[in-house]
């Protein structure tokens, strides 16, 4: 190993009182565990949604008062509580990590904890009270208690202050080391947050400067239209947002853990400006139906969503590559020989390693609803949830599960329980989701709606009998699965912790070697993370001033209603 | 768990993969769909029947038949019933009174409930025809 990479890779050697201090750390777990709640609960609603498409409703909905309050739930918690806790968790981390030092700031590491855990109270809260049944996208003109919009104010806030901290962090870094290349377990964690905080600004405006103040009666009306293209500016990137989290997991752990090598620094570094750059301008590809959207720009955003496909394409073959590399090294041979020295004993590996695979059917389903005619075929039906449980539902959600397989045990100092019934569990998730994903999607294909309390509907197309059972029993599998990782992590969480010297080094975390092609290879631009959000900005102001000036005036004429 | 075992579920996972996604969809209907007009409804002649098949496709996501609440008021006991409207005057709900609501919703707005009812002035005059029957038939 040369020196000149020992040096920008010193984020990597162990300085523990000094990089995680206790007043950072106890909100590391504390967001880690709000959103392992949040998917608990969750992710257990989820089950009744499937079997109510065999019939079964335990009455009265679930613990719910109608379908859509468990939905709403459901979406929640899921799209908002679980991913955004996690991210601030994991990537809080991997940029001390990444950095070598502590976050700046301890009033925003707390604050960021405590605004999550505000906002998802209070969410849950007016949810329970069923004043706020407008699923997880709240499009007006349905109109929940303030309170709801309060509380996803609250949520955002809380990634805006970890933003802040990480930002903070690598200006005190930068102070110190002016001249050096940004580490890359930073950069990546920074373009994550960074991509993010452009993205937030769309539902930001939407419920800051429309929802809330329309809630509290301050506005009679609202225009829902507008309303519907400021969620999708945030709504596309926010995909991106739950995912790279996962893709720092992919692209910084998982090589270290199968006993691989990344390939390539410059590729990782590219590949994060990208999502940073293309994340954003794609968000009309929600709105192919929408009316009073100039179907030209819909034709833009579609060519850019093509173009944001291309990063997951490379990170594909990347990290396909560094997991051929470790099982080469373990001794695999011939085309797929690797494939089986890999380390399939180790949960968190596996976990992983089938999320991934899950993804390609995900990416593939993906570009099914990027099309806009083809987009047509299945907007709106069961197809949609039937690719996103592939895509959020388990390459970010088993990848998680995969990640806390390592580090609840390094955060608690105490290993594992029961690594068996973690391997039982990722690969029940697996399996069950695409039984599960294949019902949702072929009952889209049959003209199936989404969103809908199927068990109930007076209608039924051929077909969707075969969809509904395949969907019932898949969720079943995932809920038996979900089951197995709450009884690990409770496992571990009454183990001993570890005190002998081996013991505890058994809980390292896989930190990253540097890559076979290192940071001095990489381009000096890449680093110019200024430039770069400023690109970024100016690709939105692209992608949307034409959309806003064809649409604008606002029409601020709907008046709030309630459907439930 | 052994490298057999973990061979084992990376079949099962393949194999659920190839059955279930390759064929496409095989065990849907391949036979061709019933013909049916534009509004997807059967040709036939039972207008109560034609109105049914409407209301399951166009009506029953608000209206209910069974007197329990939606968006919009049951179906259940609607007609020749007594109700209120918004600017509080009452009327009896008659082929009339069910022939505007369903044509001109703005006109009718009944108390209680959000004006949100679209206008379904687009079906045919035997499919409203259908449709009132309907609701006369659940009187
Ligand atoms: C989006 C929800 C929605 C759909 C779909 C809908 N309605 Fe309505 N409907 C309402 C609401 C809300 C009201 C009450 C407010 C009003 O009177 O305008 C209503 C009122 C009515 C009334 C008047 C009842 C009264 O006592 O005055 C009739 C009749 C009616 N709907 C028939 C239909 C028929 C027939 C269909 C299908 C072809 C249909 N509705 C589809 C929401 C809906
Ligand atoms: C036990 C596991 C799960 C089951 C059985 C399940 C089941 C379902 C079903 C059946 C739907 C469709 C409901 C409808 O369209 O009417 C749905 C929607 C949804 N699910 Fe899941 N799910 C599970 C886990 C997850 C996970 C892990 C995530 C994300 C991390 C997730 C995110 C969502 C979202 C965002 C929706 C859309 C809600 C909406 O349309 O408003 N689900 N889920
Ligand atoms: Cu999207």
């Amino acid at each position: 190993m040369s020196t000149a990479a020992t040096t920008v890779n010193h984020a990597a050697t162990r300085d523990e009182a000094h990089v995680e201090t206790d007043q950072q750390m106890w909100t590391i777990k504390g967001q880690l565990i709000t959103s392992l709640a949040a998917l608990g609960l969750g992710g257990f609603i989820g089950m009744f949604q499937a079997i109510e498409r065999i019939q079964i409703t335990l009455p009265p909905f679930g613990p719910f008062e109608n379908y859509y309050q468990g939905l709403t739930f459901h979406g929640v918690l899921l799209a908002f509580v679980f991913t955004f806790g996690f991210a601030n968790s994991f990537v809080s981390w991997t940029t001390m990590r990444g950095f070598g030092r502590p976050l700046r700031s301890n009033m925003l590491a707390q604050g960021s904890f405590w605004l999550l855990l505000g906002g998802t109270v209070l969410g849950a809260i007016i949810l329970t009270l069923n004043e706020a049944t407008v699923l997880f996208t709240f499009y007006a003109p349905m109109q929940a208690h303030s309170t709801f919009y309060l509380a996803a104010v609250f949520l955002v806030l809380s990634t805006w202050a970890t933003l802040a901290n990480i930002v903070l962090t690598y200006r005190a870094w930068r102070a110190e080391h002016p001249t050096e290349a940004v580490p890359l377990m930073g950069f990546v964690s920074i373009t994550t947050y960074i991509m993010w905080g452009l993205a937030s600004l769309g539902v930001a405006i939407l419920v800051l400067g429309m929802l809330l103040p329309w809630s509290l009666g301050i506005m009679d009306n609202t225009d829902p239209q507008l309303g519907r293209t400021l969620f999708w500016l945030t709504g596309h990137a926010i995909v991106y947002f739950w995912l790279l989290p996962v893709y720092i997991s992919w692209y910084m752990m998982i090589p270290k853990q199968v006993g691989g090598r990344l390939y390539s620094d410059g590729l990782t570094r590219f590949v994060f400006i990208l999502f940073l750059l293309f994340s954003i301008p794609t968000g009309l590809h929600h709105q192919y139906t929408d009316p009073g959207i100039h179907e030209g720009m819909k034709s833009i955003h579609l060519l850019l969503t093509f173009v944001i496909f291309y990063p997951s394409l490379i990170t594909a073959f990347t990290i396909m590559a560094a997991l051929e590399h470790g099982g080469r090294r373990a001794g695999g041979k011939g085309l797929f020989g690797w494939v089986m020295a890999l380390p399939w004993n180790n949960p968190a590996v596996v976990a992983q390693l089938l999320a991934m695979l899950v993804f390609t059917l995900g990416g593939v389903t993906g570009l099914v609803n990027a099309s806009l005619t083809v987009n047509m075929v299945i907007h709106n039906t069961a197809f949609v949830p039937g690719h996103f449980h592939l895509t959020v539902g388990t390459a970010v959600a088993l990848s998680v599960l995969g990640i806390c397989y390592w580090f609840v045990p390094y955060l608690l100092q105490k290993p594992l329980f029961s690594p068996k019934l973690a391997l039982w569990q990722a690969w029940l998730w697996a399996i069950g989701v695409l039984i599960f994903s294949r019902g949702q999607m072929s009952g889209g294909l049959d003209a199936q709606p989404r969103r809908t309390m199927l068990g109930e509907a007076s209608y039924s197309l051929p077909g969707w009998e075969v969809a509904n059972w395949l969907t019932a029993i898949g969720g079943v599998v995932m809920t038996i699965s979900g089951l197995l990782f709450f009884v690990v992590m409770i496992g571990t969480f009454l183990n001993k912790r570890a005190e002998t010297p081996e013991e505890r080094g058994a809980l390292d975390p896989p930190m990253p070697d540097p890559p076979i092609h290192d940071h001095r290879k990489s381009w000096k631009v890449f680093d110019r993370l200024g430039f770069w959000t400023l690109v970024a900005f100016i690709l939105i102001l692209i992608a949307y001033i034409p959309v806003l000036m064809l649409y604008l005036p606002a029409e601020f004429s709907s008046p709030g209603v309630r459907v439930w | 768990m052994s490298r057999k075992l973990t061979g084992g579920l990376l079949l099962v996972f393949f194999a659920v993969l190839a059955i279930g996604y390759a064929g496409v969809m095989p065990f849907g209907d391949d036979s061709p769909r019933e013909v049916t007009d534009d509004n997807g409804v059967a040709a036939n002649g039972d207008p109560v029947e034609v109105g049914e098949a409407i209301y399951s496709q166009q009506c029953s996501g608000c209206h209910t038949i069974d007197g329990s609440s939606g968006v919009g008021p049951t179906f259940q006991g609607l007609y020749g019933s007594e109700v209120t409207m918004e600017d509080g005057s009452t009327v009896i709900v008659d082929g009339d009174h069910l022939l505007l609501a369903i044509t001109d919703p703005r006109a009718t707005n009944r108390e209680g409930y959000p004006d949100v009812m679209p206008s379904f002035d687009n079906l045919s005059e035997d499919e409203i025809a259908g449709l009132v029957a309907f609701i006369e038939s659940l009187e």
